[in-house]
């Protein structure tokens, strides 16, 4: 019997004004899954992934966190989220604070432990990702790729059941992008549950246990990494692909 | 004529609210700890300037005879004979103008993160 999945979407629909940005998806994540969605832009795949922890309302279906219905009315939505990490291809990191405010804010403020409790949390977790030494630097005096990787440590301190990435690397230069992307294997070694949105399809190749191809808001193929790259069923995955390689 | 507050505010990016609520802050939360600080940040900086300039500004006000630093200084050195109160008015201005340029200064630390 296969484990209790940790993120299950059944039927999810989200439109904005009359156009359909995605069409009923069903997804399911198990435990320590590093699932890789790739698809054109615009078809859906990051909408999806922000409708994991409702920065995009639904407008149908349901999705499940760990057995928790997240669109239910009794169900606390930022108790949810703290379980819910979340990478943005922008970063997003909080530029009045140094990197050691960044990762402790939450752990603050959300799960109210006091300062000293929550620095040490911070600094492990950026010790995790390689940034110790550069807790007491601000955000504008860290490379592209620090500041990816002390978002991770951000989302990675409040101990989540599930991290999404949204094109972590897509704003970085080639050279930074290899250390984001050890962090991330380093993760998916120890056993954290991922979805993640990328191209980065060499990642995908050695590090995906599945590969979903979306396009106009839906999942038209699934499948191990080697069998959608290598022999897709679809033509619409090939031409994609094909597309990506070149 | 203010830089308005609603202006700093909207001038936060999206995904800094993004952010912090992925994390699980509330909206006052986020607004507090998160958006609040930028917002004043982008703020702030046009007010002080606004503060020096109408300080040095009040010299014109002799024009229609208010009774300012460097007016009162000329004054009194006309009844005294000696340089002594204009000196005075020199050290009068340096202590007005101390906390705003410390201010100046600290906020200049403090926006390190706006440059690099």
């Amino acid at each position: 019997m296969s484990p209790a999945p940790i993120l299950d979407i059944r039927g999810l629909r989200k439109s904005f004004h009359h156009v359909e940005v995605l069409r009923g998806i069903n997804l399911a994540v198990l435990p320590q899954e590093l699932v890789f969605i790739i698809g054109p832009s615009g078809s859906g795949k990051s909408t999806l992934l922000r409708c994991c922890n409702r920065l995009e309302e639904p407008s149908g279906g349901s999705i499940r966190i760990d057995g928790v219905d997240i669109m239910a009315p009794s169900t606390d939505i930022n108790a949810m989220r703290r379980r819910i990490g979340m990478v943005f291809q922008s970063f997003n990191l909080y530029p009045h604070m140094t990197a050691l405010g960044n990762v402790s804010l939450a752990l603050i403020k959300v799960l109210r432990k006091r300062r000293a409790e929550a620095e040490r949390i911070a600094l492990a977790a950026l010790g995790r990702v390689g940034l110790s030494d550069k807790a007491r630097s601000y955000p504008a005096e860290l490379s592209g790729g620090q500041q990816q990787r002390v978002a991770i440590a951000r989302a990675l301190a409040l101990e989540p059941k599930l991290m999404l990435f949204d094109e972590p690397t897509s704003a970085l230069d080639p050279e930074p992008v290899g250390s984001v992307l050890n962090v991330m294997r380093e993760l998916k070694r120890g056993g954290m549950t991922m979805l993640v949105v990328s191209h980065e399809m060499r990642f995908a190749r050695d590090a995906a246990d599945r590969v979903i191809f979306m396009d106009h808001g839906a999942i038209v193929e699934e499948g191990l990494p080697h069998q959608i790259f290598n022999k897709p069923c679809e033509a619409r995955t090939g031409t994609f692909i094909a597309e990506l390689v070149r | 004529m203010n830089p308005s507050p609603k202006a700093g505010i909207l001038s936060v990016a999206k995904g800094q609210w993004e952010a912090a609520r992925s994390t699980g802050l509330s909206f006052l939360a986020t607004l507090a700890y998160v958006v609040l600080p930028q917002a004043l940040r982008l703020t702030v900086p046009p007010i002080t300037n606004r503060t020096i300039a109408i300080t040095k500004n009040t010299a014109l006000g002799t024009v229609i005879g208010v009774g300012e630093i460097l007016n009162q200084a000329t004054t009194a050195q006309s009844f005294s004979g000696n340089a002594t109160p204009l000196m005075m008015g020199a050290v009068a201005y340096v202590i007005l103008f101390i906390p705003v340029v410390v201010l100046g200064r600290l906020l200049e630390t403090r926006f390190r993160w706006r440059r690099a």
